[in-house]
C-alpha cells in the first residue's frame, strides 16, 4: 500500500513536471534563447549557469556512476568533462546548428526543475532526483523532452566510456599502445 | 629519392613525409599536370597509381594530412581527430544522419574495418545489360578488382582466426539455415587487436596511404597535402584547374591560396564531398542529379547479451557477413558482425543511469554486429547549406518495414545462438527476450527519428548513365557537362551496391582513369 502510494506520487509529480516543464521551456526559450544565439567560445550553458558543474551532473546521471559516489568515479568524470568539451567544440565546428539546439537542450534541462516540483537546478538536485527526472523526460508524452533526454544521451555516454578506467571496469583490455604515441605528433608539429 | 618499399614487413615502419609538399612555400603558386587528382582515398589512391604507372605526371591533392603510423594509438577520440573528416561530424546539418568518413591520405581505408567485398556479379550484369554501361559489365571489371586485390593484400580469412563475436552470429545462423560467408580482408601483418576503426599502428591494415599511394610516389606522383579544393574552374564548359586553400598542418590554419591547371581533373573526394564541391562550383548537371540518388547504407547496431563470457573486442574485427537477406523482397539488407568501443556502443544500450551501467557492466558478455541496410538513395541527396556539404535522408515507409524486418531477423539470429537478450534502438530502444515472452510487436512502432543513423558507406550521389538526362557522368566516369572532369569515387554508382565501398571505390578510380588516359592521352 504504502509503495503504491509513493508510486502514485511519483506518477502525478512526472505528469506536473511534464506539463509544467513544456509551459517554462517554452517561456524560457522565448525569453532566454537570445542570449544562446551565438554563444561564446567559452561558454556553453546560458548566463549564471556554470558550465563545468552542469555537464559533470549530467555525466553522472546518464552513466549512472552519480549514484555511488567514490573516487574513482570522480576521475572518471572529471576526464569526461574535458571529452565532452572537445566534442562539443567539433559539432560547433561543423553542425553550428546543432550546436545551438545543445546549448540551447542542455540549458532548459538546467533550469527546467525551477518549476516542476523540485524547485531547484538540475545540479543541485541529489543523483536520485537527476535521474529520475532524466527517465521522466524519456518516457514524457512531451516530444521535445523525449529528444532532450535521448539526445544527449550520446554525447555523455561517449565521454564517459572513453575514460580509461570505465573501460578497466569493464574487462576492456584495449587499445594495446599507449595513448602517448598520439601525443608525439602533436609535439612535433609544435617543436617545428 | 630513394623509393619507398612497399613490402608488407615495411608497413609498421613506413614514412614518405619527405615525398609531400604542404604549407606556406604553396601559397599563392600555379603547379601544372597532366591530371590533378583530388583525394588520395580508395578512388583516388587508385587512380593514382594507375596515372602515373602510365607515365603521366599526375599532382595529386588531399584536403587532409599525412599520418604516418607511428603515431596511431588507436585512442577512439585521439585517432577520430586524426584520421575522421570533421572528427566524424559530417552528414546531415539537423542531425538526421552522421556519415564517418576519412580525412588525410589514405582517406576512408585508413579506418575501416577490412572489410573487402566487390561489386556482386548480378548488379554488374545489371548495369551491363539494363543500363547499357558497358565498361561496368564483369568483363571489363574483374581485371580491375584482380589488380585492386594485389596491391591491396586481399586474402579471404582463415576460418580459425575467427572471434568469439562472431562464432556467435554463426552459431545463431546455422541453426535457422541462414548463409554467412568469411571475409575477404586487406590484411598484412595482423595481430588480431580488434581496433581497425581507429587504424592500425601496426601496419596490419593495407590501406590506400601504404598500398597505391607509395607506389604512385615511387613512379613520380607530386602529392600536396592539408590543400583543400574551394572551386573547380572550367571555361566554355571544359575543366582547366582547381583553386584551393593552403591549411596549417597542425592548426588547420588558412595560410593562402595555391591554383592547380591540370589537361584531365578526377574528383575522388568520396559521395558527400564530391558532389559538394561541384555544387560549390556551380557545375549542378542538367539532369540535376549532382548530390541526387544518395545510397546512405543506413546502419543499426544490434547487441546481443549471453550467459558466458564473449570478449567480443578481441580477434578480428569483422570476420564475417551475412547476406541471406540481401536479395531478400522484404529484405536488402546483409549483417556484419562486430563489436565497437563501449563509448559507442553505450548508446544502444537501454536506458540511462544506474540500470544503464548495470547492463554496461556485463560488456564482456556481449555480441554484436549492424545491420547495413541497402536502400535505393531514391530520397536523399547531398545539398549545400550555407555552403557547407549538407544531407537529405528521408527513409520510406517501405525502407522502414524492411528495417523492421531486417532487426527481427537480426534479433532471431541472436537468440539462435544462444542470446538472452538483444537490444536494439536508441530512441525507442527494445529488448527482446529468450522464451515464451518473445515478442516482436514493439517493431511496428519504431521511426526514422528513434535511431541515431550512422553510414560508413554513402555511394551514388553523381550517377553514371549513358543519358545526360538522367545521369552525372558517363560510362568512363567523365561528367557530361563539364569535359575533362572525371569522378572516381564510389559517387558514380547507378544503383544501390549493398556492399561495403573500398573495393566499389577503388574501382571507380580505376575507371575514371582509364577513362582519362583514353580519350586525352592516348597518343
Amino acid at each position: 500500500m504504502k509503495n503504491g502510494l509513493a508510486n502514485k506520487a511519483v506518477l502525478s509529480r512526472r505528469r506536473l513536471f511534464a506539463i509544467s516543464a513544456h509551459v517554462s521551456a517554452a517561456a524560457l526559450f522565448v525569453g532566454l534563447a537570445p542570449s544562446c544565439s551565438r554563444p561564446s567560445q567559452d561558454k556553453i550553458l546560458w548566463p549564471g549557469m556554470d558550465d563545468d558543474v552542469v555537464l559533470t551532473k549530467l555525466l553522472a546521471a546518464y552513466s549512472g556512476l552519480g549514484s555511488k559516489p567514490v573516487k574513482e568515479n570522480d576521475l572518471v568524470l572529471e576526464g569526461a568533462l574535458d571529452t565532452v568539451k572537445v566534442m562539443l567544440s567539433g559539432i560547433e565546428m561543423a553542425f553550428p546548428g546543432l550546436y545551438k539546439d545543445l546549448c540551447l537542450a542542455l540549458s532548459v534541462l538546467e533550469a527546467a526543475p525551477l518549476v516542476s516540483g523540485y524547485w531547484d537546478w538540475f545540479s543541485n538536485l541529489t543523483s536520485k532526483e537527476q535521474e529520475e527526472l532524466l527517465n521522466s523526460w524519456i518516457e514524457s508524452p512531451v516530444k521535445f523532452q523525449v529528444e532532450i533526454a535521448y539526445g544527449l544521451k550520446p554525447l555523455f555516454i561517449y565521454a564517459v566510456y572513453e575514460q580509461p578506467s570505465i573501460k578497466a571496469r569493464l574487462g576492456y583490455d584495449s587499445p594495446w599502445v599507449p595513448r602517448e604515441r598520439y601525443a608525439s605528433y602533436r609535439s612535433s608539429y609544435e617543436t617545428d | 629519392m630513394k623509393p619507398i618499399d612497399c613490402s608488407i614487413s615495411a608497413l609498421p615502419s613506413m614514412d614518405y613525409t619527405r615525398f609531400l609538399h604542404q604549407g606556406s612555400s604553396l601559397v599563392d603558386q600555379e603547379i601544372e599536370a597532366d591530371v590533378l587528382v583530388i583525394g588520395s582515398g580508395a578512388g583516388g589512391g587508385a587512380s593514382m597509381e594507375y596515372l602515373t604507372s602510365q607515365g603521366l605526371s599526375v599532382v595529386g591533392i588531399e584536403a587532409g594530412g599525412y599520418h604516418p603510423l607511428k603515431y596511431m594509438n588507436q585512442n577512439l577520440t585521439d585517432m577520430i581527430e586524426y584520421l575522421a573528416w570533421g572528427q566524424a561530424n559530417s552528414g546531415a546539418q539537423d542531425g538526421s544522419l552522421r556519415i564517418v568518413h576519412g580525412k588525410g591520405i589514405g582517406g576512408s581505408t585508413t579506418m575501416h574495418m577490412l572489410t573487402m567485398t566487390s561489386i556482386p556479379e548480378k548488379i554488374l550484369l545489371d548495369w551491363q545489360g539494363r543500363l547499357g554501361l558497358q565498361t561496368m559489365g564483369p568483363e571489363a571489371i574483374n581485371p580491375i578488382v584482380s589488380e585492386i586485390r594485389n596491391v591491396m593484400n586481399i586474402r579471404t580469412i582463415d576460418r580459425s582466426a575467427v572471434n568469439k563475436n562472431a562464432e556467435k552470429w554463426i552459431e545463431g545462423c546455422d541453426a535457422l539455415g541462414a548463409y554467412w560467408t568469411l571475409n575477404d580482408r586487406n590484411a598484412g601483418q595482423c595481430v588480431q587487436s580488434g581496433r581497425c576503426h581507429t587504424g592500425c599502428p601496426f601496419g596490419g591494415k593495407v590501406s590506400t596511404d601504404v598500398s597505391f599511394i607509395p607506389r604512385a610516389l615511387n613512379q613520380g606522383l607530386r602529392l600536396y597535402t592539408n590543400t583543400r579544393v574551394t572551386e573547380v574552374q572550367s571555361t566554355n564548359g571544359v575543366a582547366t584547374g582547381v583553386k584551393c586553400q593552403v591549411h596549417d598542418p597542425m592548426d588547420d590554419r588558412v595560410l593562402g591560396e595555391v591554383a592547380f591547371r591540370g589537361k584531365a581533373i578526377i574528383l575522388a573526394c568520396g559521395a558527400l564531398l564530391s558532389p559538394a564541391l561541384l555544387l560549390a562550383s556551380g557545375m549542378q548537371s542538367p539532369s540535376g542529379q549532382v548530390g541526387g540518388r544518395l545510397c546512405v547504407q543506413p546502419g543499426v547496431n544490434i547487441i546481443g547479451e549471453f550467459d558466458e563470457e564473449i570478449y567480443p573486442w578481441r580477434g578480428i574485427t569483422n570476420p564475417i557477413h551475412i547476406d541471406e537477406w540481401v536479395d531478400h523482397p522484404e529484405g536488402g539488407f546483409f549483417i556484419e558482425p562486430g563489436m565497437l568501443d563501449p563509448s559507442i556502443i553505450g548508446d544502444f544500450i537501454p536506458h540511462i543511469g544506474e540500470q544503464h551501467l548495470d547492463i554496461m557492466d556485463r560488456y564482456r558478455f556481449m555480441t554484436a554486429g549492424q545491420i547495413l541496410y541497402r536502400d535505393d538513395g531514391s530520397r536523399n541527396r547531398v545539398v549545400l547549406t550555407d555552403g557547407k556539404p549538407d544531407v537529405v535522408f528521408d527513409l520510406s515507409s517501405r525502407d522502414l518495414d524492411r528495417i523492421r524486418f531486417a532487426i527481427r531477423k537480426s534479433s532471431e539470429i541472436l537468440l539462435a545462438g544462444g542470446a538472452k537478450a538483444v537490444y536494439v534502438g536508441q530512441r525507442h530502444p527494445m529488448v527482446f527476450r529468450q522464451g515464451k515472452d518473445l515478442d516482436f510487436g514493439d517493431l511496428s512502432k519504431i521511426t526514422q527519428a528513434d535511431f541515431h543513423w550512422e553510414s560508413v558507406h554513402v555511394h551514388g550521389s553523381c550517377p553514371m548513365s549513358n543519358d545526360p538526362a538522367s545521369g552525372v557522368v558517363d560510362q568512363v566516369a567523365e561528367c557530361h557537362h563539364v569535359k575533362r572532369l572525371f569522378i572516381g569515387d564510389a559517387s558514380i554508382f547507378p544503383t544501390a551496391i549493398g556492399t561495403n565501398t573500398t573495393i566499389p571505390a577503388a574501382i571507380a578510380g580505376v575507371i575514371a582513369a582509364q577513362g582519362a588516359m583514353r580519350r586525352y592521352f592516348s597518343s
